[in-house]
Formats: structure tokens, C-alpha cells, sequence
């Protein structure tokens, strides 16, 4: 059980930095960001942050341990910046959200609530096993055990002779190891019970997000809308659908593709066909195509053909090219993972010394 | 192997036999008859952007050779069914003016958005875990068996198929001597004619996941080749005179499942 309040405990700290980090953002940008977005701009400059801190360390195989630290060491700068330059800022953030909830308080709220944390349990509650699955979790407790990154296969424990940069160019399942390592709670807890529970929560976040740039009229059609796609998920049960990577594989990496990043992706599309030279938009963006394949491999090749597509589209409805330009310069973090992983798919590898 | 039924087959899959994808062309057509004129527009590119980049034969080969045909379905995640969908209903409920129109109408919609037979909540799924891992506790007792019996650091094990799978979520210290590429492709009680390079591990998936007793040979030099520490099967397939003659005795029993060490 103390395993468990861990979990909790991990998820309320998850999301207080989430709000720090997007803060952060505002700060050192200028953004001016609905409270909303703050967190969900949080949750990638937090992924994209920690992907600046772990891939050197994991392409020059450090030990685990070093990460840890390292990562702890960035943690409290970024807060205690926060703290001392824009403490105002994350107070407004929190009355905001506060002030957010009371306003729409009432029986829609709580049955859309209600509906939400079903599905929390809900996906907690399953016992979904495929070799992907034994992967992931593997991956996490392996990394724990050997204090070490990559070195031997997630599944098997069988030492590797070359880094498998499928895996290895995103940091996410380290950023799981790390709490880990710090609650000494296992992997597969913290993955289904924590990062299952976020990526069910941020998705939810992100379509309140759609719903207040579609009625933004009303926060209360936000929330029917949130109910209903959430009641679509619970009965959207085919092999490839997006809900089956919420409700049962939602704390996989592909879950976070399929449920966070590629709807953060039609958020920012949402604000740009709004307002077209949106810097807040644009910043959007940038920040979710940066952190995508920190947060998803699989977000590799979609991610940069979405927003390709989307901003080609718009420059041509708008016939304005800058448009274009700017969707190519939010495509060039993908582009550079794309490069290095298409040279390793044709032998480029980097050989692990142990 | 890349064609437009190809494509076309994914969207299948993707779709089951629910009406999602149905609903989301209808809520389409109405987003694009009510839009506004740069709607429209918008709208007609990006239909006709995402064919010519992604769904079309050229795109799926190209795809294919960057990360593998097998994960081509994810760019249908791209497709936005859900909101859209929910979008048209939001607006289909919101826009009554009466409560009681309102309530009716969002019955409506709950009904024609419910998944019926292809819902997740079952009478099976709603369940509450044997523990708080939510791991079988017969995988959790093979694991506590190994790690109070081992002597060396990372010992070789070689299980069922069930239990190897589980047993990364409790035990990282365990190495498995049989591949997940030889469960995945040669899982089966045939012969080795295919088995190929896997043909060691196939006579261990043999023993322990189909309990056969007639390849003592093959099983004996496959667990010396392997360097195997460890064999867990099923106590059913009653394998004790079978492995002792392999080199392994028994150390102890779970309900289901016995563990064998290798005899010094």
C-alpha cells in the first residue's frame, strides 16, 4: 500500500511541475497562455527538457544513476527559478485553475469527472500482456537493476552489442526508471498506476482545450465534450483504435502518441487556423513537435507529416507561404531524429562497451 | 503487399465493425456544408494533402522502409474520429433550446456512440487485482522460488510462454534462454524443418510450454548450449524424471507450476 500512496504522490508532483515548467515557458518567452494550455505546454517542455538532459548520457552509455542526479540537479534550477522569478505567474496559474473549477462546478462536471476517473481505474484494473508490454515494463526495472541504459534487452536481460536506437532515441521509459529508482516503487506501478493515469488526464486536458477553442461560447459544451469522446473510447475496442492505447495500453509510449500528442497536435492547428500569425500558436507547436518523440517514438514520422500537412493546407486556403515556413522550422527536431535513425536502419551503430 | 486494398484494409481494422468511421465522414459533410467559405477550403486541402502524403501506395512503401509496414496503422491516429464526432454531437445536444429536448437528444447520441459489442466494459474486464502489482501471484511465487534458490547474479531462465512474459514485471535479474522472436515464430509442437537458427530454443519450447518428453538429446544439449539455470513449466506435464535425466531437479512447486535448478 505504501507503493500505491507513492503512486498518488507521484502524480500530484508530476502535475505541480508540469505547472512550473509551463510557467516557465511563459517566462522565458513571453508566452501568454491560458491556464490550460500552461499545463499542457508544461508536460511537453517537461519531456523535452529531460530528452535534452538523458539522450547524451544514454548515447555515451553512462550509468543510470548519473541521470538520476543530473536530472534532480535541473529539476531544482528550473523551480528554484521559478520560484524567484516568476513566482507571481504560477500563483495567478493556480487561482486560475481553481477559479476555472468553480465556475464550472455543477452535475455536468461531476459526471464528467465521474467518467474520467472510471476510466483511470478502469485502465489501472487491466491486465493486458503482449511482448511489447513485457518490453517497456522490462526496460524500466532492467535499467533500475543494472544502472545502466539500453545495455541489455528490456525483455530478455540478455546484454546487447549495439544500441537498438528504435528504443533508445527516446527517453521516456528512463524518465519512468528515474521515478523508479526514487520511490523504489516498481516499474510496472508506476507505469500503469501513474503514467497510465497521465496520459488518460492530459488527453482529457487537451480535449477541454478543443472544446474551449470550438465553444467558446461555453466551458459547459467543453465538458459534454469531453463526456462524449470519453464514451466513445470505452466503447471504440479495435485492434488499431486510439482508444485501445487509453483505456488498456495507455501507459505505453504509443499511448502518449496516440492520445496526447497527436490531439496537442490538432489543438495548435486549431489555434493557427484562428489567428495565423498567433506567436502563443506557433510556440504551441514548436514545443509539441519538439518533445514529440521525447514523449513517443512512434511519433517520428506522423507528427512532422501532420504538420506539414496542416500548415501546407493552411498556406494555401490563406495563400501566405510563411505559414508553410514556419510548420518546416516545427518540423526539423523530427527531421533530425528521422535522419539518425534512417542511418541506423542502414548500419550506422553505435557499439555498447561494457 | 502495398496497394490501395492494403490501405483500405487498415482502415477496416481500424474501424471494426462499429460505426465511428461512418460517423465521422457524416460529421465531415456537415462541418463542410455549414462551414464558412475558408472552412471549406481548408478542409478540401487538407483531405487532398493527406492523400498524396500519406494515404497512397508510394507513401506506405516509403513508410515501410523507414519503420516498417507493421506500424503504417498509426498514421490513422492522425485522423481526428473522435473529436470531430464528438464536435457534431456536442452541437447536436447543446443546440436544443428545451431541457427535456436536451436530455433526449443526448440519449440519442449516447446510444449511437456506444460501442455495443465491441465496448471494453465487460462483465470480464470489471475487475478488481489479486494484488496491488497487479501481477499473477503465481508468477510473483516462481520469481520469490528462483530468487531464494539463486547463487549467481543474473540467472538463465527458460519458462512457459505466460510466465516468461510476466515474469519481466517482478523479476529483472532473470535472463531468459528462450527469445521472444522464438516464442513469437516457432511456438508450436511441429518439427524443426523451419525452425532454423531457433532450433535449440525450439526443443526447450518444446519441454516447457508443450511438456513433450521425447527429445531428451536435443533438450540436453539445448540447456548446455543455453546455459540454463533454471527451467519453469507446468506441474501438470509432470516433467521431474524427465529433466532429472536433463540435469535439473526440482527445487519447488507453486499451484500450477514447478521450478527446476540445475544440479551442481
Amino acid at each position: 500500500m505504501v507503493a500505491l500512496a507513492w503512486c498518488f504522490l507521484l502524480l500530484l508532483l508530476l502535475g505541480i511541475e508540469w505547472g512550473i515548467f509551463g510557467v516557465l515557458a511563459c517566462k522565458l518567452f513571453r508566452l501568454e497562455l491560458k491556464s490550460y494550455e500552461t499545463g499542457i505546454v508544461g508536460f511537453f517542455v517537461y519531456f523535452g527538457l529531460f530528452q535534452v538532459v538523458a539522450l547524451p548520457l544514454i548515447l555515451i552509455q553512462r550509468p543510470f544513476h548519473e541521470l538520476v542526479w543530473l536530472w534532480l540537479v535541473a529539476l531544482g534550477i528550473v523551480n528554484l527559478f521559478v520560484l524567484f522569478t516568476a513566482r507571481g505567474l504560477f500563483g495567478t496559474l493556480v487561482r486560475n485553475i481553481l477559479a476555472g473549477l468553480w465556475r464550472i462546478k455543477g452535475l455536468l462536471f461531476a459526471v464528467v469527472f465521474l467518467l474520467v476517473l472510471f476510466v483511470c481505474w478502469f485502465q489501472g484494473t487491466q491486465q493486458y500482456m503482449g511482448w511489447d508490454t513485457t518490453y517497456y515494463i522490462g526496460t524500466i526495472d532492467t535499467t533500475v537493476y543494472t544502472d545502466s541504459m539500453y545495455q541489455y534487452n528490456g525483455a530478455s536481460g540478455v546484454a546487447e552489442q549495439v544500441l537498438d536506437l528504435r528504443y533508445a532515441l527516446s527517453a521516456f521509459y528512463m524518465h519512468s526508471a528515474v521515478l523508479c529508482k526514487l520511490t523504489a516503487v516498481s516499474g510496472v506501478m508506476v507505469q500503469k498506476y501513474v503514467l497510465g493515469t497521465v496520459c488518460i488526464l492530459i488527453h482529457g486536458l487537451i480535449l477541454f482545450a478543443m472544446g474551449r477553442r470550438l465553444f467558446p461560447d461555453s466551458e459547459r459544451k467543453a465538458l459534454v465534450l469531453i463526456g462524449l469522446v470519453f464514451v466513445m473510447h470505452l466503447g471504440f475496442q479495435t485492434m488499431y483504435s486510439v482508444s485501445d492505447f487509453l483505456v488498456i495500453r495507455g501507459y505505453e509510449a504509443k499511448g502518449f502518441c496516440a492520445n496526447v500528442i497527436i490531439p496537442a497536435v490538432f489543438y495548435a492547428a486549431l489555434r493557427i487556423w484562428e489567428q495565423s500569425q498567433n506567436r502563443e500558436a506557433w510556440a504551441i507547436m514548436f514545443v509539441v513537435c519538439f518533445s514529440s518523440v521525447p514523449v513517443s517514438m512512434s511519433s517520428l514520422l506522423i507528427v512532422p507529416a501532420m504538420v506539414v500537412i496542416v500548415s501546407m493546407a493552411e498556406s494555401m486556403a490563406r495563400k501566405s507561404w510563411t505559414i508553410l515556413g514556419r510548420g518546416i522550422c516545427c518540423a526539423v527536431p523530427n527531421s533530425i531524429y528521422l535522419l539518425v535513425y534512417f542511418l541506423y536502419t542502414r548500419g550506422l551503430e553505435i557499439f555498447i562497451h561494457q | 503487399m502495398y496497394n490501395v486494398e492494403g490501405i483500405l484494409q487498415t482502415f477496416q481494422v481500424y474501424g471494426g465493425v462499429t460505426s465511428f468511421l461512418a460517423l465521422f465522414l457524416a460529421s465531415v459533410i456537415y462541418g463542410f456544408c455549414h462551414g464558412r467559405e475558408e472552412e471549406r477550403k481548408r478542409f478540401f486541402f487538407l483531405f487532398v494533402l493527406s492523400f498524396l502524403f500519406v494515404f497512397n501506395d508510394l507513401s506506405m512503401n516509403l513508410v515501410g522502409k523507414v519503420v516498417g509496414t507493421a506500424t503504417y496503422y498509426r498514421f490513422l491516429w492522425a485522423i481526428p474520429v473522435l473529436p470531430v464526432i464528438a464536435w457534431a454531437g456536442t452541437k447536436a445536444i447543446t443546440e436544443r433550446e428545451k431541457r427535456w429536448e436536451q436530455a433526449l437528444v443526448l440519449v440519442l447520441v449516447f446510444c449511437l456512440f456506444w460501442g455495443g459489442k465491441n465496448s471494453f466494459v465487460t462483465e470480464g474486464t470489471i475487475r478488481i487485482p489479486e494484488n496491488v502489482s497487479n501481477v499473477p501471484k503465481e508468477v510473483i511465487q516462481v520469481c520469490r522460488i528462483i530468487n531464494e534458490d539463486k547463487t549467481m547474479e543474473r540467472p538463465v531462465v527458460i519458462f512457459d510462454r505466460d510466465c516468461q512474459m510476466w515474469s519481466r514485471f517482478c523479476a529483472p535479474d532473470l535472463v531468459w534462454g528462450i527469445s521472444r522472436d522464438a516464442y513469437q515464430y516457432h511456438n508450436d509442437p511441429e518439427g524443426y524443418e523451419n525452425a532454423k537458427k531457433y532450433k535449440w530454443e525450439k526443443a526447450m519450447i518444446h519441454a516447457v510450454n508443450f511438456g513433450m518428453k521425447d527429445e531428451q538429446e536435443m533438450l540436453t544439449k539445448a540447456l548446455e548450449k543455453k546455459k540454463v539455470d533454471y527451467i519453469v513449466t507446468m506441474s501438470a506435464y509432470q516433467m521431474d524424471a524427465y529433466l532429472d535425466q536433463a540435469g535439473y531437479s526440482l527445487v519447488d512447486m507453486t499451484a500450477e507450476r514447478s521450478v527446476y535448478a540445475r544440479k551442481e
